[in-house]
């Protein structure tokens, strides 16, 4: 947008403090809009974690232990990127993409702030995913290293994150349509390593893996979970953020194709 | 008979939102394969890895059920959603046909799920096949395909009547993984739960077909085949009858949609 209101440098800082007002208020919006909305969504998932807690019945610990974790990324990834997915063709369905791409603070910042707000509406039922895992593995979780832990937690969430806002523009600039986040999901799934490392994917597909950030940082997570030192953790936290950032500069090209194309076309796709 | 292949290729053309490059590559080729990757590498992981044939095996035949009762829930959603079901109920063809013609080409999708599944599992999880008899594999196949149909029929009702077919679309899918030992054992579950696993699809045609891959002879799964046959038919009858119910009640209420 600094393109369309050119703003001196002395401005810098301000606009800066904009965008934090606008993350702000756009996660307290779409969380407002999202309790209204929430449905039935966090039922629909109780099921599928009985099928995952029945995997971990009689794992050992330090299985069970990365079930549990798992099971909460997992769901975080089916809620997050199904919504957020869908989060900028329904900005144009509520009419609010003209005032967004008006705005100074841009169409990125405010679906970033959605997209915070969505994310932590999914921690919750991912929570309870994570909490009926724990009690069908009998408690059987270990955690040897709880700051390295934590830390490898968050980075994960991260990653997650970064993942799934890409998909926010990338579903607009590639024209999908409904129905793709049917195998968006699995992959996510399969490929980022939430429920088994990705050592035990076959060794053809591992490859693909490389790309995924939650891959690194789930691997960083096996790893603290194993007691690995500091050092060997440390790498694959900054491969997923390294990753991640790419992810995020990925989406920032996207929404910058999207915003030309309605500035331009006054249209999305284009068309 | 042409009108009522023009309302099957109609149905499916208009009210399957899936029927998109995308869509169709998301759904009926990649989501088959990786559900049967997910599933059984989980299953390995979590040590479990004799089990991992079952895993593969009920991700198969359940990647049936996923695609048809997606297709089918949602030609029942759009019939309301896009305005048209005002029209069905004026017109004076057959309900029966009206009714079925809304599975008729999701089932070849459910095969194309199946057999992509399959070939994913030998390709890339060393899946075994030596043993496996074809004959009764084929018919286990058709028979669940057709049960499947039909339980998506009957569950597609239930969308004339509340607007979320996304969360009807995962309740009764749920059921399916959860109940009718695609993964979890049936004899595992709570008594009252393994009662209602018979009388659900694929819990019958789950166990001809493990019994095909096993390379049993036919007569031995002809009891778990004649039920999944008369489950298919009861979810058919029931179905049907429910489709009737809301339209009547939708002509006495005046009320087109939800008229009950």
């Amino acid at each position: 947008m600094d393109r369309l209101i050119p703003l001196a440098s002395s401005h810098r800082p301000l606009l800066r403090l904009g965008l934090l007002y606008t993350i702000l208020g756009s996660y307290r919006q779409s969380a407002t809009e999202g309790a209204r909305s929430r449905n039935l969504r966090w039922l629909q998932r109780i099921p599928m974690a009985i099928v995952w807690g029945w995997f971990a019945v009689h794992a050992d610990p330090a299985v069970a232990t990365y079930l549990t974790i798992g099971v909460f990324f997992a769901v975080v990834w089916f809620e997050a990127v199904f919504v957020m997915g869908f989060s900028l063709t329904g900005e144009a369905f509520q009419g609010m993409i003209e005032v967004e791409i008006t705005s100074p603070s841009g169409l990125m910042t405010v679906l970033f702030g959605k997209g915070l707000a969505t994310a932590a509406d999914a921690a919750r039922t991912g929570l309870m995913s994570s909490a009926i895992v724990a009690i069908m593995s009998g408690l059987a979780i270990q955690i040897p290293q709880p700051p390295t832990f934590v830390a490898s937690l968050v980075v994960a969430f991260v990653a997650l994150i970064a993942t799934s806002f890409v998909f926010a523009p990338l579903i607009v600039v590639v024209g999908g349509a409904a129905g793709f986040y049917n195998a968006i999901r699995p992959f996510g799934i399969v490929f980022g390593g939430f429920l088994f490392p990705i050592s035990r994917l076959p060794e053809t597909l591992q490859p693909i893996s490389w790309f995924v950030p939650a891959a690194w940082s789930m691997n960083a997570m096996i790893l603290t979970i194993q007691g690995a030192p500091l050092p060997d953790v440390a790498a694959h936290w900054v491969a997923a953020l390294a990753l991640s950032a790419v992810y995020l500069l990925i989406a920032w090209w996207c929404f910058k194709v999207v915003e030309k194309r309605i500035l331009i076309h006054g249209s999305m796709t284009g068309a | 008979m042409s009108n009522l292949f023009t309302q099957i290729y109609l149905s499916y053309k208009a009210l399957f939102l899936w029927l998109n490059w995308p869509g169709v590559i998301g759904n009926i080729v990649a989501r088959p394969m990786l559900n049967v990757a997910m599933f059984s590498l989980v299953g390995r992981f979590a040590g479990h890895p004799e089990a991992t044939q079952r895993y593969v095996l009920g991700m198969a035949l359940y990647s049936i059920v996923e695609i048809v009762t997606g297709g089918v829930i949602q030609s029942f959603s759009y019939e309301r959603g896009f305005g048209t079901l005002p029209l069905i109920y004026c017109s004076p063809a057959s309900r029966w046909w009206i009714y079925a013609a809304r599975s008729g080409m999701h089932y070849p999708n459910g095969l194309v799920c199946f057999v992509l599944s399959v070939t994913f599992g030998a390709i890339f999880l060393g899946f075994d096949y030596s043993r496996t008899n074809w004959a009764l594999l084929v018919i286990a196949v058709i028979v669940v395909t057709l049960s499947s149909s039909a339980y998506a029929l009957l569950i597609g009702n239930i969308t004339l009547l509340y607007r979320n077919w996304t969360a009807i679309y995962s309740f009764a899918g749920s059921a399916i993984l959860l109940l009718t030992g695609v993964l979890i054992p049936v004899s595992v579950l709570p008594v009252p739960l393994q009662a209602l696993a018979q009388i659900l699809p694929l819990t019958h045609g789950l166990e001809a077909f493990r019994a095909a891959f096993a390379g049993a002879d036919i007569t031995v799964a002809t009891d778990a085949l004649l039920w999944e046959i008369a489950i298919a038919l009861a979810y058919g009858v029931v179905g049907f009858v429910s489709f009737r119910l809301i339209e009547e009640a939708a002509r006495r209420t005046g009320m087109i949609e939800a008229g009950i």
